[in-house]
């Protein structure tokens, strides 16, 4: 019997030699000297880390149990395989092109680069790989403990699982994690586990040879045997096998670590090429000798042996303790390198999707410059590799081997199924929106948790026996074995269904139902054209370069600021002159200062695909800015003759306003003038009849008519002198009768003419004194005339029972002003806007006897004289200004 | 070679590439329905339908045939690929 001790020497002996392949490996990739490295059968050999432990061991087990049921998982990944040029050709392109670092990565990229998608899709993939890392370590201590059976020193299961997890996280801290590649490439290691790969397939042959040729008679006597021995029914063409081939072909594509070796690690398309035949044959050759080893084992060890162990039992049975090492080994290597890429997979996930946004947002508070995100990236990276290794620890001890070891797999493999839709989806159809993404995930993960992974703990685990006997609060549609009443024998078959169905039917639902985002569309079209001929070019550096982003930004916040942003940037960064280097912190700064321009999510897109994860080019970007900042500019200006239209048609309608007030006061002026001059004339006709006719009027009547006639005459004369006064003036030929006179006179002149029409003794009017000192050249006449009309009016208009007007001078160097003001009723701010015109009887003229003519002639005298006279609006009734030139020497034509 | 005769072998060249792409969509279909569903057992007679060993060489008879089938087509896609 191999000692305990000696196990481990081979053990270790063993890692030491991975470690010097690795080693040598990632120093030739350092060297540039890849072509051993880059050989198809590398890759090849590497996707076998699809061939776990629990194939090594565990096929022969389900064989022995269950009968041909376990081909279904070789013959899933084959026709995913063999169908290479419809799918994974696609998603390897698409993950070259899009430098995509892990299935999470992946599926939110393609919604749109959601990080609320790659948080959950990382955390299903850690939910699902946490029991499949347990099963490793489960498989590798029964492993050991086949040795170690009658060893009292040995140490206990428990220790033996902590050190093999202690000595996994030290490999893959060591190699997977001693550099940050751009694409996540780990020759050192995927040459490790190519050669694993080919450790693992010479020693199941091995057994399986010295099983077939030397334990029994040749293949014929093993297949009779086996036709006795193992199950009568086949387990083969029922809907278990469909599901499980299906399963099986899901998780060669969506299991994180599948992921990593097949999309991340390629190196060259071609290479799929060679692995889609070449994958297959190598899972044909690890089926090869299940069927016989099975068989023989059930022959001839004792029953009650634990037939995941065969591989090594027998070859122990048989003395065979070179064939038994050899076959420890190959279990050895598949639980280890399962264990290495899977914890390499997850923990780039983790601290992408995770710990890197979160350090970001606490960043922020902080100086950003103070940390190195690379050192960040690479120390939460070997956390959670630590992390991932001791929770697969955890469930090891929490379960302690309660379940055969198929199950556990078959468990994983629909945890991490559920991606499956949005994933093939979003490769083929461009309407897949990421809130249908999320729904269906989440349903899909919600079914698969309550009717498969909870169960799988036998009501130990937060779903109790109850609960699988009732369903979940009594209710016996929610029964986690029989869903919606509808009953499955298989609970696998059933999970399978129900969390695929519902997961399919929200994702399509939602994705029907909501719209994408611009950059979700713009993914969308990069993910399902991938092979369109436009767009694949790629960016030859991933930063771009300053002239670049200067070019950009002048498109986007203008010339003269783009200009001060960059010389402040460069100062900063401590260049006197040019532009400043393209660091991630001026990228932020710069997208920040876009965001104000195009929006956050736009700047954003622009600056992810400017830093060069995108194949869009920066010239087309810069079209973009172009485009938008002509559309703006565009638009400005539509506003800007919209606004002015606006003003324009305001005025417009102000000026109709006023046109229609005036030709209504025409009009009324008309009928007004009529009605003045038919007064006169009506009275002059009516006693001129009487004069005419009647013969026997006395003398004083002749007199008292004819005076009558005589004063309506005059009436008549003084209204048609006034009209024709107003049109001479108007006509500019009035001829001026200049002379030098005192104003104090004039003004002294003007009252006393209007006290002769009015009764002036109530009426208190208030002269300054200072008139009497100034002198004018000017027509004494025409002032005068003004002076009276304006007096007059505050008289006749004034309603208070004191009439009471002042008259004040100002002077400036060129003008003297003479200030006319009363505390009648004022004038309505209606009428302020017409008191000039001729014609006009004001609304609130009341018993006004004028015909209107009275200002309007006032201001053509004083446009004549080259004054004006303006109303000035006051608390209490009107002031009028009249402004005289001290000079009159440029008026008298016009 | 004259035009007309260039312009037939692109043709035929293109036409070549087109058969290949179809014969690699075909291929995992017929996997699928050799693999999935019993047709293969119908043509058996007798106890050899429910026969252990006669399933087992008749999947790993068709799981053969289908990796010939991948490695025969896998060298003439080769030429397809982009070499990056």
């Amino acid at each position: 019997m191999l000692s305990f001790n000696i196990l481990v020497s081979i053990c270790l002996i063993y890692v030491i030699m991975l470690f010097m392949v690795a080693a040598l490996a990632e120093q030739r990739a350092q060297k540039n000297k890849l072509s051993f490295l880059h050989s198809p059968i590398v890759y090849t050999l590497s996707i076998s880390v699809y061939c776990t432990a629990w194939t090594f061991y565990g096929a022969v087990g389900s064989a022995a149990r269950n009968g041909l049921e376990f081909f279904a998982i070789y013959l899933g990944p084959t026709l995913v395989f063999i169908g290479w040029w419809w799918f994974l050709r696609k998603l390897v392109r698409i993950g070259n092109t899009q430098r995509i670092t892990s299935i999470a990565d992946l599926i939110s990229s393609r919604y749109g680069k959601s990080n609320l998608l790659a948080v959950v899709v990382t955390l299903l993939a850690v939910i699902g790989t946490t029991p499949y890392i347990a099963l490793q370590l489960q498989s590798l201590t029964l492993s050991f403990a086949v040795f170690t059976q009658k060893n009292a020193n040995a140490p206990s299961s428990a220790i033996t699982a902590l050190f093999i997890a202690f000595g996994l996280a030290a490999f893959t801290v060591v190699f997977g994690t001693r550099n940050l590649d751009a694409n996540e490439r780990h020759h050192g290691v995927i040459t490790a586990i190519a050669l694993e790969a080919i450790v693992k397939l010479i020693a199941l042959l091995s057994v399986g040879i010295f099983v077939v040729w030397f334990v029994a008679d040749g293949p014929t006597e093993v297949l009779a045997n086996a036709e006795r021995m193992l199950p009568k029914t086949t387990g083969v063409f029922t809907s278990r096998w469909v599901t499980l081939t299906f399963l099986s072909g899901a998780a060669i594509i969506c299991l994180p670590r599948m992921f990593q070796v097949i999309v991340i690690e390629n190196d060259a398309e071609k290479h799929l090429a060679t692995a889609s035949w070449a994958f297959p044959l190598y899972l044909f050759l690890m089926c090869l000798f299940v069927v016989p080893i099975a068989a023989t084992g059930l022959e001839i060890l004792p029953e009650g042996s634990n037939p995941d162990l065969f591989v090594l039992t027998i070859p122990l049975a048989m003395g065979q303790e070179a064939i038994a090492a050899l076959a420890f080994l190959g279990g050895f290597s598949s639980a280890t390198s399962m264990v290495i890429v899977a914890a390499i997979a997850l923990s780039t996930m983790v601290s992408n999707h995770i710990v890197l946004p979160l350090w970001l947002r606490r960043a922020q508070a902080r100086n950003p410059e103070s940390d190195d995100v690379r050192s960040i990236l690479l120390r939460s990276r070997r956390i959670s590799i630590v992390g991932i290794l001791g929770l697969g620890y955890l469930y090891y001890q929490f379960t302690g081997g309660t379940s055969a070891l198929a199950s556990i797999g078959l468990i994983a493999f629909l945890g991490v199924a559920q991606v499956l839709p949005a994933l093939s989806f979003g490769l083929f159809w461009r309407n897949a929106t990421r809130a249908g993404a999320l729904a269906g995930i989440m349903v899909g993960f919600t079914i698969w948790a309550y009717t498969l992974f909870l169960p799988s703990f036998d009501g130990s685990f937060i779903l109790t026996n109850d609960v699988m006997e009732n369903g979940l609060w009594g209710l016996s549609i929610l029964r986690p074995h029989a869903l919606f009443g509808i009953n499955i024998p298989d609970p696998l078959v059933h999970a399978v269904f129900w969390s695929l169905f519902l997961n399919l039917f929200a994702f399509v639902t939602l994705s029907l139902m909501t719209t994408p985002k611009p950059l979700e569309n713009l993914q969308a079209l990069q993910f399902t054209n991938v092979f369109g001929t436009s767009s694949q070019r790629h960016m030859p550096s991933s930063i771009s370069t300053s002239e670049d982003l200067f070019v950009l930004a002048q498109r986007i916040v203008g010339r003269t600021r783009a200009a001060r942003l960059f010389e402040q940037k460069a100062k900063e960064q401590g260049k006197p002159h040019g532009l400043p280097d393209p660091t991630s912190e001026f990228i932020i700064t710069l997208e920040r200062e876009f965001a104000g321009s195009v929006g956050a999510a736009t700047a954003h897109a622009m600056m992810a695909q400017i830093s060069g994860r995108e194949t869009v080019s920066v010239e087309e970007l810069i079209a973009v800015a172009d485009e938008t900042a002509q559309v703006m500019e565009y638009s400005a200006r539509l506003e800007k003759q919209s606004t002015e239209l606006a003003e324009t048609a305001k005025e417009l309608r102000r000026a109709n306003n006023k046109l229609t007030k005036l030709s209504q006061q025409k009009d009324d002026f008309l009928s007004q003038v009529s009605h003045e001059l038919r007064t006169p004339m009506t009275s002059i006709r009516s006693f001129s009849a009487i004069l005419m006719n009647d013969g026997e009027i006395d003398r004083e009547q002749f007199a008292r008519f004819s005076s009558i006639i005589n004063d309506e005459s005059q009436r008549l004369t003084r209204i048609l002198d006034d009209i024709l006064d107003l049109s001479f003036l108007e006509s500019g030929k009035v001829k001026l009768n200049l002379q030098v006179k005192n104003m104090g006179e004039m003004l002294e002149q003007s009252i006393t003419a209007s006290s002769t029409s009015y009764d002036m003794s109530n009426v208190d009017i208030r002269l300054s004194k200072k008139f009497h000192d100034v002198k004018l050249l000017t027509d004494a006449d025409r002032l005068t005339q003004v002076f009276i009309n304006l007096i007059s009016n505050a008289i006749k208009y004034n309603d208070k029972p004191k009439p009471i007007i002042k008259i004040d001078l100002a002077e400036t160097p060129d003008y003297i002003t003479a200030i006319i003001s009363d505390n009648g009723p004022g004038i309505s701010e209606g009428d302020r806007e017409i008191i000039f015109e001729k014609f006009s009887k004001l609304s609130s003229g009341g018993a006004a006897s004028g015909v209107g003519l009275g200002l309007s002639i006032c201001a053509e005298i004083m446009r004549n004289l080259g004054g004006n006279i303006s109303f000035k609006p006051s608390d209490s009734g009107a002031t009028f200004e009249v402004k005289i030139p001290k000079e009159t020497d440029n008026h008298d034509a016009r | 070679m004259t035009e007309k005769q260039s312009f037939d072998a692109m043709n035929k060249k293109s036409r070549g590439s087109r058969k290949k792409r179809d014969i690699a969509l075909i291929l995992p279909i017929i996997g699928i329905i050799l693999l999935l569903t019993p047709v293969l057992k119908s043509f058996a007679v007798g106890d050899e339908a429910s026969s252990l060993t006669s399933v087992m060489l008749i999947i790993f008879g068709v799981w053969a045939g289908l990796i010939a089938a991948a490695f025969l087509l896998s060298r003439a896609l080769i030429s397809e690929i982009r070499n990056k």
